[in-house]
């Protein structure tokens, strides 16, 4: 596309991404599977090579790219499979998928520069699911962190000389409140309770550089998404004994933030990308919070705290970052005016940053390699403007012993080592309208 | 042991927390322009305000748009003349409508969201005897979000539909260890949780017939939710008293329906016959006689094994099961009365949506809506408080009509001002020993809101 009044462009661009990012942000399906059926099908890849509505998480800017208004309706599950010594319960995914690609009309020079872009994934009866479990009973978040809503909306500009730039971000639910209880006028206990469900939000950027009309190099970055609960049990008048402050707290969701870089060949018929994605794992705070904390002032008094306090604390998961590697290819084939077909596969492989179990907790996290394939379907005229998309992918986790140190009771779930696995099969489609 | 009577409290949160009522869009209007019509737009919302008031609407958009408002609602509530600190409503309002043509029939698609800024929803659990302003009170304190189709099949008639979508919370809890009373941070207790948050969708369905030059009819039926809940949750530890430990065992299971958003029927018209005049009204038959009480059932069992001759502990007796009664509230009819008249203001004309507008016009607006109180004189134990309501809103604002060649629309800002007055209503209760006893409720609201717009 020539460029038109770059510095007007460039203006006009950064004000919208800013304008976007300092909204909200993200949610955790799409951190195991990936968002939507072609980037799935392709290794979880997109920070290059994503194209319409799956440009607000692989990369914003890439929504530039669009040229007409599209509405996509999809669906999407998931089943899992997971063992330690015994089988470990996880409940099917099953959601629904809504995306949109709206290229804003202007004229003059910000013609075809500029679109906007929506993502909505929705399991179908949940929003989130806050599961936190002492951490001595055997569990794998992983198949929760798919149980959650992903709203994600973003913006892309194409500045010219093949520069593109976006910004959005994702939006996750979470579950602020506080509970009093104290005795009423009549003596009697009485609570009173206020209950805030808040957003978190998490930025995505984007960034992309044409090489040439065949390759491109892109660039995502993608900000934590937490999605906490946090409510406080506050005890008062209730004679000369005191109760502290009970937290029911802890990290039901969490994305860490997060790094995408990926090389694309993007000239048909034969598409590819591979990139890496870093996850800045270390920073997770663990699932659980302390119930008693200790203060440093007395809440009733106000003055330094006095008292001993030798609350519980749990444990930190002393996680690790790690680098994700995905790789994916699309073969376009046209059997007729108006009909074109593509035939996707991709791998990736993602360390676990979960350390060995080897105390007393058993929340377990496997490598996963995956390999997924999937068919994508566009006609145009004489046809009716109409996508078809549909892929699979099924990820291994790799099998990973945990040895107990000898202190751990031989009661524990995983004493004295247990040795974990997994498999996690998805399928989903899309059916998209261009108007 | 007083750690055993913070179950029940926990339970009140997680079953308060699905109570969502109702939605700002109803009790305030979505957007600038549809506040200062007073709502009366079922019949001409073609903006994003069409995904609340009539998703058929949303075809007739002149082109792509975008929306984005801010709206503050104050609102002094009182009860014997003392405000009721009824929390104001505020919040970003927003969305877009996406026109085109699919198969060759006109189409569009539409997002309208209310994002409150102070949480997707805040909730407030209340005894059934507690007065509360059941309709106001946390009323616009739930996110509205809904998404819709729209198609016009034949030139005289568009027909939409799509979802909106709520937030609720159930779950499953405990607390477990041992709780210090005497060194009350040194007790070593932790937590375990099984919450969800669920998502709630409820139907939004719209039809808008073209009565040749004189306007338009809309109908709409928004639908009802509720939700049923249910939550058990356990204490399973010890009580340290000096030394003593104390085994302590805690049940409860809490049963319950809420988050009822009536169903709701509008029947609008739009007279448009006269250049630069809409003249619009809508009547909307509430179903409030299926209101369920959002008072929870609950059973709790409480058992601590104490060592013969401990006195220092005494044990909460088991609450008695709640008689939860009918609250009756009745079906109502709501009319919605708005004028609007654009004035051609200044400017070269120019061709802007197949049309000719000045550069610069000033919409100016009005609108009046009367909703009779659908509560019951609350004579008896329960006290949901509520009283008729007269609404006022005016409103104007700017359009810049392609102002330049990158904006081939127009570009929007309306603004509007809304007061409600609500009139004294005297309760008198049955039983002269009622211990909350006879009040008197009124109020007034005042709102004010903005929106920006840009058609392409």
């Amino acid at each position: 596309m020539p460029s038109r009044s770059p510095s007007r462009l460039l203006a006009f661009g950064l004000a919208a991404i800013g304008a976007l990012a300092s909204a909200p942000a993200q949610a955790s399906p799409e951190d195991v599977l990936g968002f939507g059926p072609r980037s799935i099908a392709m290794g979880a890849t997109g920070a290059a090579d994503s194209e319409g509505y799956e440009s607000v998480y692989g990369n914003p800017a890439l929504l530039s790219t669009a040229r007409s208004r599209q509405l996509s309706l999809g669906f999407v599950g998931a089943v899992f499979d997971l063992h330690a010594k015994e089988k470990i319960d996880a409940g099917p995914l099953h959601g629904s998928v809504i995306g949109a690609t709206l290229p804003i009309p202007f004229g003059g020079v910000l013609k075809d520069r500029i679109a906007i872009g929506l993502g909505f994934f929705a399991p179908t009866d949940l929003v989130v699911r806050g599961r936190i479990l002492y951490p001595e009973k055997a569990q794998m978040p992983l198949a929760d962190r798919v149980q959650s809503v992903a709203v994600q909306a973003g913006i892309g500009i194409d500045f010219g000389h093949g520069i593109r730039a976006g910004g959005g971000f994702a939006a996750l639910a979470a579950l602020s409140g506080s509970v009093l209880v104290a005795t009423d006028a009549s003596g009697r206990i009485g609570t009173v309770v206020e209950d805030t469900l808040v957003a978190s939000y998490g930025p995505i950027f984007g960034l992309s550089y044409d090489l040439g009309d065949a390759w491109r190099i892109g660039a995502t970055f993608r900000g934590a998404l937490i999605g906490r609960f946090n409510v406080v049990i506050t005890v008062k008048d209730l004679g000369d004994l005191t109760v502290p402050p009970l937290n029911i707290s802890g990290i039901a969701q969490y994305d860490p933030w997060q790094i995408a870089l990926e090389l694309a060949r993007v000239k048909a018929p034969w598409r590819f990308a591979a990139g890496a994605t870093f996850k800045r794992w270390s920073a997770y705070p663990g699932l659980s919070e302390a119930t008693v904390r200790c203060p440093l002032l007395d809440p009733d008094t106000g003055e330094q705290l006095t008292d001993s306090c030798s609350a519980l604390v749990p444990d930190k998961p002393d996680y690790s970052d790690i680098v994700a590697a995905h790789a994916g290819v699309e073969r376009a084939f046209e059997p007729l005016r108006g009909v074109s077909m593509r035939a996707r596969a991709g791998v990736f492989f993602e360390p676990s940053p979960a350390p060995s179990q080897t105390k007393l907790a058993n929340v377990y996290d496997n490598a996963r390699g995956a390999i997924s394939a999937g068919y994508g379907l566009a006609l145009g005229p004489p046809f009716p403007a109409l996508d078809l998309d549909l892929f699979s992918q099924l990820q291994w986790l790799l099998p990973r012993e945990h040895v107990k140190e000898a202190a751990v009771p031989a009661t524990n779930a995983g004493a004295p080592r247990a040795t974990v696995a997994g498999l996690l099969a998805s399928f989903g489609m899309s059916v998209g309208a261009r108007f | 042991m007083r750690t055993a009577l913070l179950l029940p409290a926990l339970a009140a949160l997680l079953v308060a927390s699905i109570a969502a009522r109702a939605n700002e869009a109803d009790a305030y209007g979505l957007g600038s322009r549809a506040a200062a019509l007073g709502g009366a737009v079922a019949a001409d919302a073609t903006d994003f305000s069409g995904n609340y008031y009539n998703p058929a609407a949303l075809v007739g958009a002149p082109g792509v748009s975008l929306s984005i408002g801010y709206i503050h609602v104050e609102n002094h509530l009182r009860i014997d003349d003392r405000d009721n600190a009824v929390a104001p409503a505020h919040g970003l309002v927003g969305g877009l409508v996406a026109p085109g043509k699919l198969f060759g029939v006109p189409f569009a698609f539409g997002i309208g969201t209310y994002l409150p800024d102070a949480g997707l929803s805040r909730i407030k659990a209340l005894r059934q005897e507690t007065p509360r302003w059941a309709l106001y009170d946390e009323r616009a304190s739930i996110v509205f979000l809904a998404a819709n189709l729209a198609v016009r099949p034949l030139p005289w008639l568009d027909l939409g539909g799509g979802v909106a979508f709520l937030a609720a919370t159930k779950g499953r809890f405990a607390i477990s260890g041992t709780a210090d009373v005497l060194h009350p941070y040194d007790s070593q207790l932790r937590h375990e949780v099984d919450a969800d948050l669920t998502s709630i969708r409820y139907p939004l369905i719209g039809a808008r017939i073209k009565i040749g030059e004189l306007g338009y009819l809309g109908l709409v039926y928004r639908g009802e939710t509720k939700i049923k809940l249910s939550i058990d949750a356990n204490l399973l530890g010890n009580v340290d008293f000096a030394g003593v430990q104390i085994p302590l065992l805690y049940n409860l299971a809490s049963r319950t329906v809420d988050a009822f958003l009536p169903q709701q029927v509008v029947l609008g018209a739009s007279f448009q016959k006269i250049a630069h005049l809409r003249v619009n009204f809508d009547l909307t038959f509430v179903n409030w006689a299926a209101y369920e009480s959002p008072t929870a059932l609950t059973n709790a069992h409480l058992a601590l094994d104490l060592p013969p001759g401990t006195t220092l502990i005494k044990l909460p007796a088991d609450p008695k099961p709640t008689l939860v009664l009918a609250p009756r509230f009745e079906n109502r009819f709501v009319p919605r009365l708005g004028v609007e008249y654009t004035l051609p203001l200044a400017g070269a004309v120019r061709r802007v949506h197949e049309e000719d507008h000045r550069l610069f016009e000033i919409p100016l607006r009005a609108g009046y809506v009367f909703e009779r109180s659908p509560v019951p004189p609350q004579v008896g134990v329960t006290n949901f408080v509520d009283a008729d309501r007269h609404t006022l809103s005016l409103g104007t604002g700017l359009v810049v009509n392609a102002p330049f060649a990158e904006m081939p629309g127009h570009i929007a800002l309306d603004v509007h001002g809304q007061l409600s007055v609500l009139p004294e209503r005297v309760t008198h209760k049955d039983n002269a020993a009622d211990f909350v006893g006879d009040y008197r409720a009124s109020g007034t609201m005042l709102g004010l809101g903005s929106t920006l717009s840009a058609v392409f």
